[in-house]
């Protein structure tokens, strides 16, 4: 027997409040790896809750959000058949180029780039890619490779924030609120590109005595980098295609999920690629952690918990006055805690509660925006506060340059100004323009 | 065929032993690695030209971007390899202690074929009853069948 949504807590409540904080005690504290902590966290929760008789395996599954996972399969194999080409290389090489010995320069265009392609494909495959291209050419032209590795992390989070697929909560957010790609990037692109904008500014005057004029050229060849150029092509038209549909899978009446694995599709038509070049490149880890997210949280939502959160929320946000009051909250409060914990569980957690919002009557419509900028501009506050900057400081730490390992510190005293600047403007033109959000 | 017949007998490194006095011993041998034994002789690791090479003066993003490379970088970006400065340091930071696969003069040559393929390896240090022999080389192995077969 299912429970019924009820108005105080309960013991179900409890029980799966309980399986939640421990698993997410388990992922957050790394005493297990978040995807084997995600893992036992899901069995324990629906063995527990089918035996409370407040969840089921049938529940379980229904609970997963299949346009997620599968968006984030197809654009893993198509990234996985894009990355060995050299394509990314061959960018950032020509683009030190064009910086014809202005870091500055050479900062924004890479970060301009990375920031670009986050929008389509992941940001922490971006990084990874981009990092090691970045401090070799720091390392030929002599200079610190820190504030552009750092640059590239932040604005990378940046960028993946402007587009329903740029990053994986944005997809959430998308699927829960029935956001299509067009409309996510219409109200999101303005807001992500004037904080953009503003955030490479502050880069630049936070990083002004480590970007000089150097006077070495960039003794790197681009025509090399490009290892199958029939390939490349191939690649680049089936990702033009996923781009294509992406902006009218809405029109189509298609998930975007369906636009990715369409062009997957051509790619594998074309390309006929080695099976475990393919499947072997997917980040099966990440795919794992999210379906074991899904099923914590279902648990927790038949519990009747997320709807009772919902209840002490909505008479705050049923108020109108009061509805840019709360989104701003959410915004500030997303970020803060994006900034401190991983922002995954934070935007599977929060969605049933907005959504349950809905249900009660209020327009949530500008909570999603709020979320969606919170998550995405809280990871830059701190060096764990999103996997790309993980990676940069990686790279900094293993390339033995005098001066451009990133500690925890030196990522926080550029990271919490950028983010609290960011999320300034943000919250600016989320409050002058907020009757475009409604 | 066996591998006492391609074995080449070399000196072994100890602790403290220069990085110069190292590369000496394998440039005299044609081997690309010595055993590291302990103050009992007991190899407790091995030096590795390569990986030598690899922790002084080769950093990831060099070696991964090789092809992109031009011609005018490397001399200036590794000036303690072009001094020679290097040759002057202890080996022991850069001395690898996992994977010491050994042979022994019973094991077949296909053997220690596989355990270099395995561990992508250029050589192989042979052990007869725990007694260091010496070093077991692909190219001792391609100059043992060149000269079995007469060709």
């Amino acid at each position: 027997m299912i429970a019924e949504p009820a108005a105080e807590l309960t013991l179900d409540m409890l029980i799966a409040l309980a399986v939640m904080l421990a698993a997410y005690v388990l992922i957050f504290s790394e005493v297990l790896h978040r995807t084997s902590a995600a893992i036992i966290g899901s069995v324990v929760m629906i063995g527990v809750g089918t035996a409370a008789g407040f969840y089921s395996q049938d529940m379980a599954i229904q609970a997963i959000d299949g346009n997620t996972i599968l968006l984030l399969t197809a654009m893993m194999m198509v990234v996985a058949m894009l990355r060995p080409t050299g394509a990314f290389e061959y960018v950032a090489i020509v683009l030190s180029k064009a910086s014809r010995g202005d870091s500055r320069l050479l900062l924004i265009y890479l970060s301009l780039a990375v920031s670009i392609i986050s929008m389509f494909l992941d940001n922490v495959t971006t990084v990874i890619i981009f990092a090691p291209i970045t401090v070799l050419i720091a390392r030929i032209i002599e200079i610190n490779p820190m504030p552009f590795l750092m640059a590239e992390a932040m604005l990378s989070n940046i960028g993946g924030a402007s587009t329903l697929v740029g990053d994986p909560p944005n997809i959430m957010i998308g699927t829960a609120g029935g956001i299509d790609f067009t409309r996510f990037i219409i109200h999101m692109g303005p807001t992500i590109l004037l904080v953009w904008f503003c955030t490479v500014m502050l880069i630049l005057f936070l990083f002004r005595h480590h970007l000089p004029r150097v006077e070495k050229p960039v003794d790197l060849d681009e025509k090399r980098a490009i290892h199958d150029r029939a390939g490349l092509k191939r690649s680049l038209f089936a990702l033009a295609v996923i781009i294509v549909l992406f902006f009218v899978h809405h029109i189509l009446g298609i998930y975007p999920a369906y636009a990715a694995f369409v062009g997957l599709c051509i790619v594998l038509l074309l390309e006929h690629p080695e099976p475990g070049a393919l499947f072997g490149q997917v980040n099966w880890s990440v795919l794992a952690f999210f379906v074991g997210l899904f099923i914590i949280v279902g648990g927790v939502e038949k519990s009747g918990l997320l709807h009772w959160v919902g209840l002490q929320l909505v008479d705050l946000a049923r108020d109108p006055e009061a509805l840019l009051l709360t989104g701003l909250a959410v915004m500030w409060c997303a970020a803060l805690l994006s900034a401190i914990v991983d922002n995954i569980p934070f935007t599977v957690t929060i969605i049933p509660i907005v959504l349950g919002l809905e249900a009660m009557g209020v327009n949530i419509t500008p909570l999603w925006w709020a979320l969606a900028i919170g998550v995405g501009l809280g990871g830059n506050g701190t060096h764990i506060g999103a996997t790309a900057n993980l990676i940069a400081i990686a790279e900094s730490e293993r390339c033995g340059i005098r001066g451009a390992a990133i500690s925890p510190m030196a990522w926080m005293k550029v990271g919490i100004p950028t983010m609290f600047f960011s999320l300034i403007v943000a919250s600016v033109i989320y409050t002058f323009f907020f009757s475009t959000f409604l | 065929m066996k591998l006492m017949d391609v074995v080449i007998p070399t000196g072994v490194i100890s602790p403290g032993t220069l990085i110069g006095e190292a590369f000496r011993e394998c440039v005299k041998h044609g081997v690309g690695g010595l055993p590291f034994v302990n103050a009992e002789g007991e190899i407790i690791g091995r030096f590795s030209l390569r990986h030598t090479f690899k922790s002084l003066c080769l950093p990831q993003d060099l070696s991964r971007h090789a092809h992109l490379l031009g011609d005018k970088i490397c001399s200036e970006s590794t000036p303690e390899v072009v001094n020679g400065d290097i040759l002057e340091l202890a080996v022991d930071p850069f001395i690898i202690t996992a994977h010491i696969a050994t042979v022994t003069p019973h094991s077949p040559v296909i053997k220690a074929l596989s355990i270099m393929e395995k561990f992508n390896s250029g050589y192989i240090f042979l052990l007869d009853d725990e007694r260091y022999v010496g070093v077991v080389t692909r190219m001792a192995v391609a100059n043992l069948l060149l000269k079995y077969h007469k060709f």
